[in-house]
């Protein structure tokens, strides 16, 4: 008895037959692929949970959660001992990238907790130097010396919708005693730093920071900059100081 | 079902990675092997020796130093007040014997009981040994939990062969020079004793032992620079501190340093462990070595012919470049894929992915009328079009996830490989005392084995550099490759570039771990005191077989973890063979030719390994040592034609032609390295030719295995010709 062949209908001439299996991961094995990737997510969750150690939190327990500021350009609020909320402009980005500053110094000093700093101040695009500077926070040497940071000429260097390049170059101000049974004496450093912010859920984060040692204000680099430098470009105007404890 | 074993051993791996490098702890010290401190060394002593228990389990290793290398400032505050023992035990025999008979007429009377002191293990009275400053003083004792290893790593020079993973400035930073002449009291310190406390030949001793200086230029944050501040001046502070004390010390002082001659610094050249912070920065895991180290001294004492004088020039060159070499071997330069410069050529190279793509999107549409199905047009349209750019514009973000945690765990696998690596760097430096009399075989094989000793660290240097260079090349490529994700016919190769990407991130690691276990099977046997005419000889020629082992044969050994993709996956890009996979191919097949001893034996061995290669499908890999691995050996890739690529073919027709191994693109180089490879390569050692065989075979082996799986793979486009569809 002849086996007849099942018939095609037009539209199926010149079609190859359908495969069984089809995509990337056909079938089955789409489900195992499907669990490995959720197992390496929940892994890294837990990796980064269990492994991160617990943070000491903010030294003066009175820092409020969220305190509401008015500020022209930001901070609109500070939380856990941190600015945030600037304004998409460059006077925005200039505050920002100051108090970013301070705030990261602030944190690696153990005064507020670096995970408030990396919640609100640090892009999800944040550069390798970014985070380890941000992960190497979260474990705040002892006997910190008290740091203020003082934005003596801000530079935005570029700025567009979406990112911006700052230059802040000023004096950190520690107290500090160098030696056991030192009396407390005060240390004046000049740094410059640059850092790039996106444009990331209605505000200005880091996305990456240089760091310069100097120059001092006797340098001719600060004096007689050259053409083309942060500090021979005009600088932001208009700031205020506040505490924030 | 073999990639999905793949992906879940992949993922393990990741997971792995991630936790390991998230919490990082600082590496334990490893017990030094095959070696014992000095007779009757004092067990209070133990714990400020690396090395030690004692040490391992040491309250620098607790508190908030503790993941991040351990507390340095708490291990000076403890080890000064027993510093000046320390340095005692840490002297030779012969020094110990002059501290105790002193100098004057008596000592002549006192050797005699000298000598039995010595033997006995005693320790002198306080009132004979070379005191320092500041000893008891505690005020100057650095705080606890303020200063780590790591701090020290970013001031000062990143050494891997140390145990706290750091050398000291050679000098301060300006900024910190001017702060220190405005100290009280600051022109009590002699000339030179900040400037260049190591250099100043009559200037005491005890300014370049405590050079504890850092370079505060290189700090990365605002805090760092006040800290790193604040450490210079308590070292400036110190070095007034110590001018004052030497003023009030008597002459008693002066002679129990000058009995040994370590009264100056001129006379510390001849113990450079004690130089520059250096029994601090090791923790004085000079103790463990087989004598104090000295200077290099000339094989052959009085070199008068052409042939001593090469021995004498390279001997010294191979105890100090390999060293060197050693001594930096985990500073590779980490790769930053979100840095602005990479991303800058990154983003240079997607545009001309794009435009791949768009080419490779009107080939699709031209093959549909020919091959494929609209199925198959509208998946590689409708689905890897937009996958394409998505993982184009996220590979960075995602490379940077991978490497944060490969970087991490290379580094805790470096500080478990450095112990190693610091075992065989003491060995290496104790043949600076070798001669000729008891080499076996005179200047001749000295020649040749020193030699073989400095191509093995060239080897080992370029590897490590190369791992830089190929994360960059395989980056910038990965961009262009996406491109290719569009076209069912060349989507296979796309991956290519982003498995190389991953394996070298990953062998990075793996990279240490070899190290680590070919140093300490090495170390093993350089320290140990087999005795014999032959002894000399194996030490240095187990260092040579080690260091081209690791420089050569790493890479290739890297390729035998099965679930890693080999160099191989990048062959289709590029026609020419990188520079590096030739030079070290050619480097490497030099040196087997010559150690092989027959004209085209290792040349023939290695080109059978070069045809198995070949029979699986597509481009071939030129014959490589594996440093070359990065960026792959490039041969004209094509599916299907097995057509050779050019170092290859040429590889084969030498082979067939029964002439020597050194061939294609790798003979130039096969050529500059027979000047290096002729001097050091006559080791007539079975194990330098099986070494390159087994490397060669090794990545031929692992070539065929991932092409087969490569183009097993369900991504690769079925070429099925139009008559097996229609029906």
């Amino acid at each position: 008895m002849t086996r007849s062949l099942p018939r095609k209908g037009f539209a199926e001439v010149g079609t190859a037959p359908a495969s069984k299996k089809g995509g990337v991961f056909p079938g089955r094995s789409r489900w195992v692929a499907v669990a490995v990737g959720a197992l390496v997510v929940v892994l890294m969750v837990l990796g980064v949970r269990s492994c991160s150690p617990t943070d000491t939190g903010p030294v003066d327990a009175g820092v409020a959660a969220v305190v509401p500021v008015r500020a022209s350009h930001g901070p609109a609020t500070i939380s856990d001992g941190v600015p945030n909320g600037y304004t998409r402009d460059p006077e925005g980005a200039a505050t920002a990238a100051v108090n970013t500053v301070q705030a990261l110094a602030e944190a690696e000093g153990g005064r507020i907790a670096m995970t408030a700093v990396e919640a609100t101040r640090i892009a999800r695009s944040a550069s390798a130097s970014v985070r380890a500077e941000v992960e190497d926070g979260k474990h705040p040497r002892s006997n910190p010396d008290a740091m203020t940071i003082l934005p003596g000429a801000v530079t935005v260097l570029s700025f567009s919708e979406s990112g911006a390049k700052v230059s802040v170059w000023g004096p950190a101000v520690s107290q500090t005693s160098v030696l056991p049974g030192d009396p407390l004496g005060i240390r004046v450093s000049w740094a410059t730093d640059t850092l790039e912010l996106v444009w990331e859920d209605n505000d200005w984060k880091l996305r990456d920071k240089s760091f310069k040692v100097g120059p001092d204000p006797s340098d001719p680099a600060v004096t007689a900059p050259p053409a083309g430098s942060a500090l021979a470009s005009p600088v932001q105007q208009g700031y205020y100081s506040f505490f924030v404890n | 079902m073999r990639g999905v074993v793949r992906a879940l051993l992949a993922a393990v791996l990741l997971a792995g990675a991630m936790l390991a490098g998230v919490g990082v702890a600082a590496a334990a010290p490893v017990a030094a092997t095959g070696k014992a401190l000095p007779t009757q060394f004092p067990p209070e002593l133990r714990k400020f020796v690396a090395g030690t228990d004692e040490f391992k389990s040491g309250p620098w290793f607790e508190g908030a130093c503790a993941a991040k290398g351990g507390d340095v400032g708490l291990y000076l505050a403890q080890m000064f007040p027993a510093e000046e023992r320390l340095l005692y035990w840490q002297m030779s025999d012969e020094d110990k014997l002059r501290i105790w008979t002193g100098i004057g007429p008596a000592a002549q009377a006192r050797s005699e009981d000298a000598k039995r002191a010595v033997t006995e293990g005693k320790e002198p009275a306080h009132a004979l040994m070379p005191t320092v400053f500041p000893g008891d003083d505690e005020s100057f004792a650095p705080r606890a939990g303020e200063y780590c290893a790591e701090d020290f790593q970013a001031w000062g020079t990143r050494v891997g062969s140390n145990e706290w993973g750091f050398g000291w400035s050679k000098t301060a930073d300006a900024e910190s020079k001017q702060r220190w002449e405005k100290l009280p009291n600051a022109g009590d310190v002699p000339n030179g004793a900040w400037a260049d406390a190591c250099g100043t030949p009559d200037l005491p001793s005890l300014y370049c032992m405590h050079a504890y200086f850092v370079d505060c230029d290189q700090v990365k944050g605002r805090q760092d620079h006040g800290r790193c501040l604040g450490w210079n001046e308590s070292q400036g502070r110190l070095s007034i501190a110590t001018a004052h004390w030497l003023k009030g010390q008597d002459s008693l002082l002066e002679r129990a340093w000058d009995s040994v001659d370590l009264g100056t610094v001129a006379g510390l050249a001849s113990a450079p462990a004690l130089m520059f912070g250096g029994p601090a920065a090791s923790a004085f895991s000079a103790m463990w070595s087989l004598g104090v180290v000295g200077d290099v001294v000339d094989f052959v004492e009085g070199a008068a012919n052409p042939l001593d004088k090469l021995a004498n020039a390279a001997h010294e060159a191979a105890v100090e470049f390999t060293t060197a070499v050693l001594t930096d071997i985990s500073e590779t330069a980490q790769f930053d894929p979100m840095s602005t410069a990479f991303v800058t050529k990154y983003a240079q190279a997607a545009s001309l992915g794009v435009v791949v793509m768009a080419f490779m999107c009107v080939h699709t549409l031209w093959r549909s009328g020919r091959h494929g199905s609209p199925g198959q047009t509208w998946t590689a349209l409708g689905v890897y079009l937009p996958w394409a750019l998505t993982a184009q514009a996220l590979a960075p973000g995602l490379a940077a996830f991978l490497l944060t945690g490969m970087n991490a765990l290379a580094k805790s696998m470096a500080d478990v490989a450095g112990a190693d690596i610091g075992g065989v760097i003491t060995g290496v430096q104790s043949m600076g005392t070798l001669t000729a009399p008891a080499f076996p075989g005179g200047a001749f094989v000295g020649v040749l084995v020193f030699g073989a000793m400095i191509v093995g660290a060239v080897a080992l240097w370029v590897g490590q550099q190369m791992h830089l260079f190929g994360m960059w090349i395989v980056g910038v490529v990965t961009a262009i490759s996406f491109g290719l994700w569009v076209s069912p016919k060349y989507r296979h190769k796309a991956l290519r570039p982003l498995f190389v990407f991953f394996s070298i991130a990953c062998s990075k690691v793996l990279v240490f771990v070899l190290l680590g276990a070919v140093f300490a099977g090495a170390g093993s046997v350089i320290t140990g005191s087999g005795g014999g005419p032959m002894d000399s000889f194996n030490r240095v020629a187990y260092v040579a077989i080690a260091m081209l082992l690791a420089g050569f044969g790493v890479w290739a050994l890297v390729k035998w973890v099965p679930f890693l993709p080999t160099s191989e996956d990048s062959q289709d890009f590029g026609s020419g063979a990188l520079m590096s996979g030739a030079v070290v191919g050619g480097a490497g097949a030099a040196a087997a030719y010559f150690a092989s001893g027959r004209r085209g034996g290792a040349g023939a061995a290695t080109a059978r390994a070069g045809q198995s290669g070949q029979r699986g499908q597509g481009g071939q890999a030129g014959p490589s040592g594996g440093a070359g691995q990065a960026g792959g050996q490039g041969s004209q890739g094509s599916q299907g034609g097995g057509q050779a690529g050019a170092v290859t073919s040429a590889w084969q027709t030498r082979a067939q032609q029964g002439k020597s191994a050194t061939v294609g693109a790798g003979s130039a180089a096969g050529k500059a390295t027979k000047a290096g490879a002729a001097a050091g390569a006559g080791v007539a050692s079975g194990g330098l030719s099986l070494v390159a065989q087994v490397g060669t075979q090794a990545v031929q082996t692992g070539i065929a295995r991932t092409r087969q799986a490569a183009d097993q793979h369900r991504m690769r486009a079925e070429d099925t010709p139009d008559e097996d569809r229609r029906r």
